[in-house]
């Protein structure tokens, strides 16, 4: 079974996710489409090209508004982090099991600590090789000059490091990997290395799925005041979270690590 | 001796610098057949042709200088020489002569300078490495001429020790002459100085090699007729005022420094590992120069006018830039401000770490700041901005004028100084972008505009305080000298423009301009050129509204003599129906005749046809008083603009026969005084429709929602 197969066979898994996340952003927007609403009743704007303009005045004459603004922006990075992790071992369970009776679903659960551990021990190897790419770069591409060499260079890194965290996870799921020892952590970054045909269809769909998030991000702000294109973004979340879906998908189909003894 | 190329590019020095390492990469890639950079050489005389110069009075160069300066660069030190030759070209007669010593703001904690910074400017601390700068005076000696020979026995070629002390304030210091000096009379003092350099902090001072060598030498003050002595005493605020002059000047540096400086240099020459430099400048009242062995020289040329950068190795890449934004700038004040009479321009970068000697203008010289580090890439498709780098360079241009050529008494009328050249920057910026109202920031397809970013700037702290005082008023606690000098002042003229014509307003300041050159003009001066200019009261009604004048000289003591602001809001909407004549009336004999009921009874609006009547009442929520256009949409889609006079606080227009849709004030943007604009346009209440902006920027929410919970995944 390919990993994209995987993925259309959890389609209730799919919907839940697309559910939870839509309803997320709508809901958090919510507040602050009604708050600016009632911050400029009864007056009115005419965009005329100038939607930036007016909206940092917006900001600046109520800074309610732009606490409520980061607020609602830092609200979905928590509240996305804490779904992530907190589904992580079903969802890899769900992919490995895909196609069969979803009986072991509730039993994912327990391996929720373990997957926790893991990503933290992740973290630390992961800003060690941004730091590294980092400093290559500003060394090569001195005094501020990065360029699209430099952005690529660590689009990269973060992709390769996205796959060894999906391979750990994978591991202390399905393979009884070592729960707590940050060596699981570490060897997935070794594993990825060695195995390109789970690293290179990993990368391909997390450039996929941040192309999305680029996509959704230039859609919106070059459409503000300019006509509603939300369903296109909408429509591009969705593509994101299939995605990034099948992404970990092609972790759960690399079954366990063939070099480690 | 041996003459030294005045066009090498770096200096044997900066080649064991890392920085320096990538240049020579590149000059050697350039050895292999990349273009070399342009030279131009040196102009031969410090003003341009009489037939490109414009007007250079004579009579007004009072003050010449010759400097000599030896640059201790271990030491960050100078030790000087200056030889001043004054004349009183006023009616007073004077017994002491007043010098600012203007390094001595640095000089210890107690001192104005220190006091009213806080030990900081422009949010660089004083560093606790070399703090310290002062200008040290050794000797004053008046020179031997026949007007101060006592009687006949004295011998007239004996210099004469005068008098000196520094004054409570050290930034200044008064000289004693023997006798007074009366109108028409010239003298000629020496004095020994030693300059020591602070670390880079407020305009002057020095990093590592670098040396912003400014304010180094003692200064004499300016002579006015009705006020007498002028030389301030140097606070936070204050900037600098003298008087024009011709300036001969005397550099020796170390070899590996590459200079730049004000006026042109005559002649150079090496001698011991030192390289001994001649400057020359005419009709200026200041000179600067900076050094560092990282320098390298990128040149342009304008007209004739030399345009020299000396820019620092890892910014090359952003000289052309700076250089087309100086050309421009060039052509916009030319036309609008009148002849650059100088043969050169040279502009400095300072290095990284010394950004506080950057953004700073001195004759025929300013300093800079770098732009953004934002490769092409990004600044085509994704994000750019015209506020860093550039407009520093538009800005310090800028002061070639308001400043350089103009001289106002920026401690006494700071906006007739910062406030105008800021003016004149963004007519600048308008010319160059053909454009009223150009881009200052882009976002993809987004932008923030002219408009947006000064009602940005004046926004509150822009009027806590009038505008017409003198630059030590403004105390820095409060934080609001940038907006309300700088972008009140353009805020104010812009909107006058906007208002009264472009046309007449670009003229009146064309002729304040001519009038001004050399001639330390005051505020007054241009308030009646405007009001010349303009009209005492011109017809300002939009077209096809009732006259309504505006007297300009109420307008400028109100935006620069209260705290007035400009806040105008559309306060109710009503459409109903017409009152007609239904009803009881009296006949010819006296008798109640009908009691029809009005025709609108039982009937919604919209059934009643023409027999409706649009009311709109607006609001001057602010206390300046000004005209104030009135644009109302109708239900068809039909508009009408009109011009309130705005002499009461509220004001209420029907239109018999129309239901109003949509009412704007001010719609097409002249009142760049007004910063809270959110409340100039609302729709008919009934009518239900959108604010306009809670949908947009909620949807904008949710998508970065989206983006942001994307990334978890």
């Amino acid at each position: 079974m390919n990993a994209l197969t995987r993925v259309w066979r959890a389609p209730r898994l799919i919907l839940l996710l697309i559910v939870v996340q839509l309803a997320t952003a709508v809901w958090l927007s919510a507040a602050v489409r009604d708050a600016i609403g009632r911050a400029l009743e009864p007056y009115s704007i005419l965009m005329d090209g100038r939607f930036l303009g007016l909206a940092i005045a917006l900001l600046r004459d109520h800074p309610e508004l732009a606490a409520g603004y980061l607020q609602a922006l830092t609200g979905s990075l928590v509240i996305s982090l804490v779904i992530w992790i907190l589904i992580s071992p079903t969802v890899i369970t769900r992919l490995a099991t895909a196609g069969q009776a979803p009986a072991t679903l509730p039993s994912a659960g327990r391996h929720l600590p373990a997957v926790l551990a893991v990503t933290l021990w992740h973290l630390v190897p992961r800003a060690i090789l941004l730091a590294i790419v980092g400093a290559a770069t500003k060394t090569l591409m001195p005094h501020g000059n990065w360029g699209l060499a430099g952005l690529a260079l660590t689009a990269v890194t973060l992709a390769f490091c996205t796959c060894a965290l999906d391979l750990a996870r994978c591991h202390v799921v399905l393979h009884g990997a070592r729960r707590w020892h940050y060596s699981t952590a570490l060897r997935a970054f070794g594993e990825a290395s060695r195995r390109p045909r789970v690293l290179l269809p990993s990368m391909v769909w997390s450039f996929a799925q941040w192309g999305c998030t680029i996509a959704m991000l230039v859609i919106a702000i070059n459409a503000a005041g300019a006509g509603s294109t939300i369903w296109v973004v909408r429509a591009l979340a969705v593509l994101g979270i299939l995605f990034g879906l099948t992404r970990i998908a092609v972790a759960v189909e690399a079954g366990p690590d063939p070099g480690r003894t | 001796m041996r003459p030294v190329s005045v066009q090498r590019l770096v200096s044997i020095q900066s080649l064991v610098s890392i920085r320096a390492s990538a240049l020579l990469l590149t000059l050697c890639l350039g050895c292999s057949g990349a273009p070399e950079l342009p030279r131009f050489p040196e102009p031969t005389s410090a003003l341009r042709p009489e037939t490109q110069r414009g007007i250079v009075p004579a009579d007004a160069r009072i003050t010449d200088y010759e400097l000599e300066g030896r640059l201790d660069a271990e030491q960050h030190r100078v030790e000087g020489s200056a030889r001043v030759t004054w004349r009183n070209t006023t009616q007073r007669t004077v017994d002491s002569l007043p010098f600012h010593l203007y390094l001595n703001g640095f000089r210890a904690e107690d001192t104005a300078w220190m006091r009213t910074s806080g030990g900081a400017h422009r949010n660089h601390p004083q560093n606790s490495e070399g703090t310290w700068g002062y200008i040290d005076i050794h000797s004053v000696q008046l020179e031997a001429s026949p007007l101060f020979v006592a009687d006949d026995t004295e011998d007239p070629r004996t210099a004469v020790d005068l008098p000196w002390r520094e004054d409570d304030e050290p930034s200044t210091m008064t000289v004693d002459l023997p006798r007074p000096v009366g109108p028409g009379e010239t003298i000629t003092v020496h004095l020994g100085f030693t300059a020591q350099l602070p670390r880079v902090i407020a305009r002057t001072g020095y990093l590592d090699e670098f040396h912003a060598v400014a304010q180094w030498f003692p200064k004499l003050g300016v002579l006015e007729d009705e006020a007498g002595w002028q030389a301030h005493t140097f606070t936070v605020q204050d900037e600098f005022y003298a008087d024009f002059g011709n300036y001969k000047v005397m550099l020796d540096v170390p070899e590996r420094m590459v200079v730049g400086a004000t006026g042109v240099r005559t002649a150079e020459e090496i001698v011991d590992g030192r390289k001994r430099l001649t400057y020359e400048a005419e009709m200026v009242h200041d000179f600067a120069w900076m050094a560092d062995p990282n320098f390298v020289e990128h040149h342009g040329e304008w007209q004739g006018i030399r345009i020299r950068q000396l820019i620092q190795p890892e910014h090359i890449a952003d000289a052309d830039a700076h250089l087309a934004a100086t050309v421009s700038a060039f052509e916009s004040y030319q036309k609008r401000f009148g002849p650059y009479p100088w043969s050169s321009l040279t502009i400095i970068h300072a290095p990284e770490g010394a950004e506080d000697a950057g953004g700073m203008e001195y004759p025929t010289l300013f300093t800079t700041s770098d732009m953004a580090p934002l490769p092409p890439w990004v600044r085509n498709h994704l994000f750019d901005e015209k506020m860093s780098g550039l407009f520093t360079t538009l800005h310090e241009f800028g002061h070639q004028y308001f400043q350089g050529l103009f001289a106002s008494r920026e401690h006494l009328e700071p906006w007739l100084d910062e406030g105008m050249n800021t003016t004149s920057n963004l007519l600048a910026a308008i010319d160059r972008a053909g454009s009223e109202d150009p881009v200052v920031i882009r976002l993809l397809s987004q932008e923030i505009l002219l408009s947006d970013s000064l009602s940005n700037g004046i926004a509150r702290r822009g009027f806590l305080e009038p505008l017409d005082r003198p630059a030590s008023a403004f105390r820095r606690i409060v934080r609001n000298y940038g907006s309300t000098v700088y972008m009140r002042t353009a805020a104010l003229m812009l909107t006058l423009r906007n208002v009264a014509g472009h046309e007449a307003f670009d003229r009146a300041l064309r002729i304040y301009s001519d009038e001004a050159r050399f001639r330390h003009p005051r505020g007054s001066e241009l308030e009646a050129t405007l009001v010349a200019g303009l009209g005492e009261r011109p017809n300002v009604a939009a077209a096809g509204s009732a006259p309504v004048h505006l007297d300009v000289q109420e307008y400028l003591d109100q935006a620069l003599r209260t705290t007035h602001e400009i806040d105008f809001e559309v306060y109710s909407i009503d459409n109903r129906p017409l009152r007609g004549k239904t009803g009881w009336h009296r006949d010819d004999n006296g008798t109640l005749q009908g009691g029809e009921p009005p025709p609108y009874l039982d009937k919604k609006l919209d059934e009643l046809g023409d027999a409706v009547e649009g009311r709109v009442a607006v609001r001057r929520a602010g206390a300046f008083q000004i005209p104030v256009d009135i644009r109302v949409v109708f239900e068809d889609g039909s508009s009408e603009t009109l011009t309130w006079d705005n002499q009461e606080t509220i004001g209420v227009f029907s239109w018999p026969g129309q239901k109003i849709h949509q009412v704007t004030l001010d719609p097409e943007h002249k009142l760049l005084l007004e910063w809270d604009r959110l409340d100039n346009m609302a729709y008919d209440p009934d009518l239900g429709e959108e604010d306009g902006l809670s949908r947009p920027l909620g949807d904008l929410t949710e998508a970065m929602s989206l983006a942001v919970m994307g990334l978890g995944l």
